[in-house]
């Protein structure tokens, strides 16, 4: 009779454990799964690259992400783009003149200031050894349309 | 040993006491993880609601005019604007209002409207024509080694031409990849990007110089 109550209380036993471990399984499951769910993707705030254009290296590239031909009611835009990080970007444009330098994934936003009419915006990068490589937009700055 | 139904309830009391606080850190994880998410969603419906198609411009050239339509050429080519009656056609300078029988082909055009179903085509909205070349003001950009500071302008030694001087002036902006700087922090062999303009005497009037130096040896 005894032999039976000990095996009795040792079935009860194991059945907790294994619903104590079952829990504590579940708790860990779900805290990892919340931990990477809060960041699904690591890379997700750099600027996707356009298909095909990948970094290289040496090489030096020029992505503006600016829309080229816009007509705008206000006399500023943004230019941005992307580029290879360590590089200069000077752009030039009719109301004024930058020289940024990108951030360290090669992202680059800068406001310029227009003027009435159209506008041709010229932007180039620079490598400190003088390699360069350039892109023009247009822009038309109107109040009136 | 035996297992009393004391000792039972204390496991478990101890057990769930652990494993709790670790179920209230994943629910407070997957809530922000949610929060998260409906606040992305939210500034890109923001971003994507467009209450009308963006207007387009272009600006070249025209090459050729075939009844109601104007071919422009602009730098990536040549494109169709189809100038419907209620279009307003410009020529400067004056302002004038003009038929689209008026324009000539050689005349610089910026036009303003939409785009035609195809994407294909402007339609436009507001033409300004002129007999003037659209040219952008003449600018020199460039990177060179400074070989002297003289009262009113630097002297840099650039692939194009090793005595290049470019004046600066109280508009000039000084800056390096770090910081503001100001003119007196440039030395002798420092290596700048600049950037000038034709002043009205024919001169290079520097607006933006950045000194590279600096960028190569702090941030490496």
């Amino acid at each position: 009779m005894a032999t039976m109550k000990v095996k009795k209380e040792i079935t009860v036993a194991i059945f907790i454990g294994l619903i104590i471990g079952a829990i504590i399984m579940g708790g860990v499951f779900r805290a990892r799964r919340a931990l990477v769910n809060l960041n699904p993707n690591p890379n997700s705030s750099a600027t996707p690259l356009p298909s095909g254009k990948q970094p290289v290296e040496s090489g030096l590239y020029l992505e503006l992400t600016t829309a080229d031909n816009q007509v705008l009611e206000s006399p500023s835009m943004t230019i941005s783009g992307k580029t290879v990080p360590k590089s200069y970007i000077v752009i030039n444009g009719e109301a004024g003149d930058y020289i940024i330098v990108p951030n360290d994934l090669g992202n680059f936003s800068q406001e310029i200031n227009l003027v009435q009419g159209a506008n041709t915006i010229l932007v180039t990068v620079y490598l400190e050894d003088g390699t360069k490589t350039e892109s023009t937009i247009n822009a038309i700055y109107t109040s009136e349309i | 040993m035996k297992l009393s139904s004391k000792h039972i309830i204390t496991f478990l009391v101890l057990t769930l006491s652990l494993v709790l606080p670790a179920q209230i850190v994943a629910q407070e994880d997957v809530t922000e993880n949610l929060k998260n998410r409906l606040k992305e969603t939210l500034e890109d419906s923001s971003i994507n609601q467009v209450s009308s198609p963006p207007l387009l411009g272009l600006v070249g050239t025209v090459k050729d005019i075939v009844k109601n339509t104007i071919v422009v050429e602009d730098k990536s080519g040549k494109k169709n604007v189809v100038v419907p009656d209620d279009a307003t056609i410009l020529r400067t300078p004056g302002s004038s209002a003009i038929e689209i029988e008026n324009v000539r082909i050689g005349d610089s055009i910026i036009a303003m409207g939409g785009a035609s179903d195809n994407e294909q085509e402007i339609i436009g909205k507001r033409i300004i024509v002129s007999e003037n070349t659209l040219t952008p003001p003449e600018k020199l950009t460039g990177i060179g080694i400074i070989k002297d500071i003289k009262r009113y302008s630097l002297i840099l030694d650039t692939d194009n031409d090793p005595e290049l001087e470019v004046f600066f002036t109280n508009k000039t902006l000084y800056k390096s990849p770090l910081s503001t700087l100001q003119l007196k922090d440039l030395t002798l062999g420092d290596k700048i990007l600049f950037t000038a303009g034709l002043d009205k005497d024919e001169d290079w009037s520097a607006s933006v110089v950045m000194r590279m130096q600096e960028a190569l040896t702090s941030e490496e």
